[in-house]
């Protein structure tokens, strides 16, 4: 399967669990993506933390960023006192935290050792 | 590295990243659930939108109700009976104002703490030991035990709002519930009467008795009784008394008697144990802004129809305290109006047949009573007619966000109400607001009434707050009426009764055909701008004190007697009428003034040059003017140094008297009042006046600089940020422009806090038309467009015309924005 693909499918998966469970789910799909998929454990969390990064900014883009609803933009900006583009680009750093360190301990949960690098 | 500690590593930077992210840290709510991409306060972009058509399950419901709403999102009910319009109401109110709902209903009820933690606990420890949410727990036993209709209202209101809530995800809560890290709690039929115990929190509590001991003490007992006068000086009352301009009873104010300061400390009671949010201090002076209203019938109007202007004026936030809606219930109600948020029914508005509104009437419902207690550190009984009477005592507990307890403390109830105590002892409170109220009732009947005198029989249940009730009916009738429970008093009127004995207490309400009012005058008007409602020459009995002086009764019945033919247009521009009674009583003063001479050359040309930028001025508070803020430097000025004898050892005012007795100051040039007590020499009004000229005009430049340039511009100088409910920046509006200055129809104060909160006009027909708009929008959803999308039109004093459809069918598509179906169930 090449990267492309797998990185759509992952990002499709982070997407939904976070739509359906909660933003935390985001590291159980990481854990199980470390977990079960072979090769180099490096681009695997790599991927994770893309994916979920990718996942979440789809979500706020159908939501916040296209249509009525980025009139929250200047709303939360004057909220927090940060620029809007912080406050996203935050949210899509918890994603991408979360995607990234998932994988990781999934890919060290592997039985055996010799993936590890 | 092992291979134990290779899996340590990665599981425990999640672990540590989900416990961070998880879990509050001080006041920052926690970050993962808040920035949750769908779960999140981003959610809240989701609903900015109405969806074009949805369909909703209310179970309760008995048919189908049809919900449109038009392009001011304004939602049009349409059902087939009167407990499927409020189901209805009470689910689009939910949809558009949940939090505020819920936040209303707690603060009422003191479980701030619970959101808020400790930061919260002085406003619930206020709201608490005033007891007004208990007040309205034991109301609402009696009226479910009596069976009473308003129960099924408020009932029918809740099962609308619970099935709002129910159907919510997390994503969905509007944007307080992620900063609070809360969610909404089922909403309870008894919050609606809370939320109007929390209106007569807001509109008929007075501490003006308990204002005359330490103002007794600093200026002598006859000056004091002038200070908190029954009677304004300036006489346009409500109830027309035959004149055709205003009367200024201007009797020389007793001099103030000096040299007992040291008494008044004893007197105040420690904030700690206040009744007010916000301690002793927390005095505004003369209420800073006021609520209008006006009829005229059919003989003076345009249309050749009665028409009606409403124009209540009161806490501003975003959201508004206001809801615009429509309920239609064929041959019951077609009511259209504004709703106070969690009302189940139109609060002001108009039907098929009539319309109504209010304004504010400051009778006198509140009196203290110094109780004789068994203990005075936990009294357990007082003392009354020599036995005693036992005290009631309730442990109120507050709890934070976990439900940790975080205070207690005990209550004492004495049979009049309240208690607090205070330096010399307990006090008790009794207040027509902590007793049974029918007021719910009242505003259910008022929509079905027919005519001015259904309406008026309707209202006769309207026991708390205090109102002046103006209704108009389509066959060109017009009426005004005091509505609200006044009490009997004892004949020889105490500031603080003495409570150990009965002879002090309240011998019953005034029957309601003694209350002021007014019907059809011959004068062909009516009009209300929360003055004294009956010149006491006419009538003299004790409704209150301390009543607003009327500037703004006079403009509007300046207007009122020199139109014959009002118009609609007419009605609308005189609700925010730049032009002041106020300035054109004083300013001839002021310009007076400036030709005193006092032998300083730079001081009285200084004075006649403030006097000169001030004849310049036409008096009128628009955006452009450029001198208004010279007149109120100059006012405020003439204000500070005449009431020196006010202040307290530290220099702070200790009372503000009403701005008429000042009128009445500027009659009596030479009055003990004007001398400047920290000079030798006796001064005059002119004295002062030339003075306040001077230091006026210093204080205006040294703010704002030199005129030319628009530097002093009415619209530069005064802005005004209306505020959100939490005050959270970024969810108010900022920059808001107001035309209008003090005592003007629409003046604004506590920094855009307060002023004008909803604005109608009715022309009685046929047909009924009517013009509406208050600042804010319908939507609490900060994202939506309908948040603050009519502030613009409120501050340019524009009104929009409403859309009022019998059936859907009458619904203009091209104005439809939205289409709900609720149903009983699912499958329907």
């Amino acid at each position: 399967m090449g990267s492309a693909i797998r990185l759509a499918i992952l990002a499709v998966a982070f997407a939904l669990i976070t739509i359906a469970v909660g933003w935390w789910a985001v590291a159980v799909v990481g854990v199980l993506w470390g977990r079960l998929a072979g090769g180099e454990i490096r681009y695997h969390r790599i991927l994770g933390a893309v994916a979920a990064g990718l996942a979440w900014l789809a979500i706020l883009t159908a939501g916040v960023l296209w249509g009525e609803g980025r009139a929250l933009l200047p709303t939360v900006s004057g909220l927090f006192s940060v620029p809007a583009v912080l406050l996203v680009a935050a949210t899509v750093g918890i994603g991408v935290l979360l995607g990234f360190l998932g994988s990781w301990l999934g890919s060290r949960l592997r039985p055996t050792s010799h993936h590890l690098t | 590295m092992t291979f134990a500690f290779r899996r340590i590593v990665p599981a425990g930077l999640l672990a540590a990243s989900l416990f961070a992210l998880s879990h509050s840290w001080g006041p920052v709510p926690a970050i993962g659930p808040l920035l949750d991409p769908y779960h999140g306060l981003w959610g809240v972009a989701r609903s900015a939108a109405l969806p074009a058509s949805g369909t909703a399950t209310i179970p309760e419901l008995t048919d189908s109700v049809v919900v449109l709403y038009d392009d001011r999102a304004v939602p049009h009910i349409f059902a087939a009976t009167v407990a499927d319009a409020q189901r209805a109401l009470g689910y689009v109110v939910a949809r558009d104002r949940l939090f505020q709902l819920e936040l209303q209903a707690r603060a009422t009820a003191g479980r701030l703490t619970e959101w808020a933690g400790p930061g919260a606990l002085e406003l619930d420890r206020s709201s608490r030991r005033l007891a007004l949410a208990a007040t309205a727990d034991e109301e609402y036993r009696t009226l479910t035990a009596e069976s009473a209709p308003v129960v099924k209202a408020l009932e029918a209101f809740a099962e609308g709002v619970n099935a709002w809530i129910e159907h919510l995800d997390r994503g969905d809560y509007p944007i307080e519930y992620h900063l609070l890290d809360a969610r909404p709690e089922r909403w309870q039929p008894v919050y609606s009467l809370y939320l109007l115990k929390r209106m007569s929190q807001t509109l008929s509590f007075s501490r003006h008795d308990r204002q005359y001991p330490p103002l007794a003490d600093q200026v002598g007992a006859d000056a004091a009784r002038a200070l908190i006068s029954r009677n304004n000086p300036i006489q346009e009352p409500i109830v027309p008394n035959g004149a055709r301009e205003p009367r200024y009873d201007f009797d020389p104010l007793p001099p103030p008697r000096l040299g007992r300061t040291t008494a008044r400390a004893a007197i105040r009671p420690a904030p700690s144990l206040s009744w007010y949010p916000g301690g002793e201090a927390m005095d505004e002076g003369e209420y800073p802004v006021g609520s209008n209203n006006w009829a005229v019938s059919p003989a003076r109007s345009a249309t050749g129809s009665a028409l009606l202007a409403g124009d209540p004026h009161l806490g501003l936030t975003l959201p508004s305290i206001w809801y615009e809606v429509h309920q239609i219930v064929p041959d019951t109600i077609d009511s259209y109006g504004a709703t106070l948020i969690g009302t189940p029914a139109i609060v002001v508005g108009f039907n098929r047949y009539l319309a109504w509104t209010f304004t504010n009437n400051s009778a006198d419902v509140v009196d203290y009573y110094r109780e004789t207690v068994d203990s005075t550190r936990a009294p357990n009984a007082t003392l009354l007619d020599g036995e005693w009477q036992p005290v009631q005592r309730r442990i109120e507990e507050y709890r934070d966000q976990r439900k940790r307890l975080i205070h207690s403390d005990t209550l004492f109830r004495s049979h009049r109400g309240p208690m607090i105590r205070d330096e010399k002892g307990w006090l008790s409170l009794r207040w027509t607001a902590l007793e049974p109220s029918r007021t719910s009732q009242a505003i259910l009947d008022m929509n079905l009434a027919h005519d001015v005198h259904q309406w008026l029989r309707a209202t006769e249940g309207f026991d708390v707050p205090s109102q002046n009730g103006l209704v108009a009916d389509r066959h060109g009738n017009i009426a005004i009426r005091s509505l609200g429970r006044v009490p009997v008093r004892p004949p020889d009127y105490q500031f603080i009764w003495d409570g150990r004995t009965s002879a002090s207490d309240w011998r019953g309400d005034y029957p309601i055909e003694r209350l002021p009012s007014a019907v059809n005058p011959t004068q062909g008007f009516l009009a209300s701008a929360n003055q004294q409602p009956v010149d006491p020459r006419v009538d003299s009995t004790y409704w209150g004190r301390r009543w607003p002086t009327p500037w703004r009764a006079m403009r509007i019945m300046a207007h009122l007697r020199r139109d014959s033919a009002v118009t609609v247009e007419a009605m609308r521009r005189w609700q925010t009428d730049p032009g002041s009674a106020r300035v054109e009583y004083f300013m001839p003063y002021l310009l007076s003034a400036a030709s005193h001479t006092t032998g300083d050359q730079t001081a009285d040309s200084a004075a006649i040059r403030a006097a000169a930028l001030l004849e310049a001025w036409d008096g009128r508070y628009n955006l452009e003017n450029e001198r208004g803020v010279l007149f109120e430097a100059v006012l405020s000025q003439v204000s500070q140094r005449l009431w020196d004898e006010l202040r307290d050892e530290h220099g702070s005012p200790i009372f503000y008297p009403a701005e008429a007795t000042m009128a009445q100051l500027m009659a009596d040039a030479s009055s003990p009042w004007w001398d400047d007590r920290s000079t030798a020499r006796q001064e005059g009004r002119d004295d002062i006046i030339h003075a306040s000229l001077v230091s006026g005009l210093t204080a205006t430049l040294g703010r704002y600089g030199e005129p030319s340039g628009g530097r002093w511009r009415w619209d530069r100088v005064r802005r005004f940020t209306i505020p959100h409910l939490l005050r959270l920046p970024g969810l108010d509006a900022a920059g808001v422009a107001n035309q209008g200055g003090p005592s003007t129809l629409s003046p604004m104060a506590m920094r855009g806090s307060f002023g004008s909160s909803w604005r109608m006009v009715v022309d009685l027909g046929p047909p009924i038309r009517a013009w509406t708009t208050y600042p804010g929008g319908q939507s609490g959803n900060p994202a939506s467009r309908y948040y603050r999308n009519r502030l613009t039109a409120w501050s340019a004093g524009t009104l929009q015309p409403v859309t009022t459809p019998r059936t859907p069918g009458d619904m203009p598509a091209d104005s439809t924005m939205a289409r709900l179906l609720l149903v009983p169930s699912p499958s329907d």
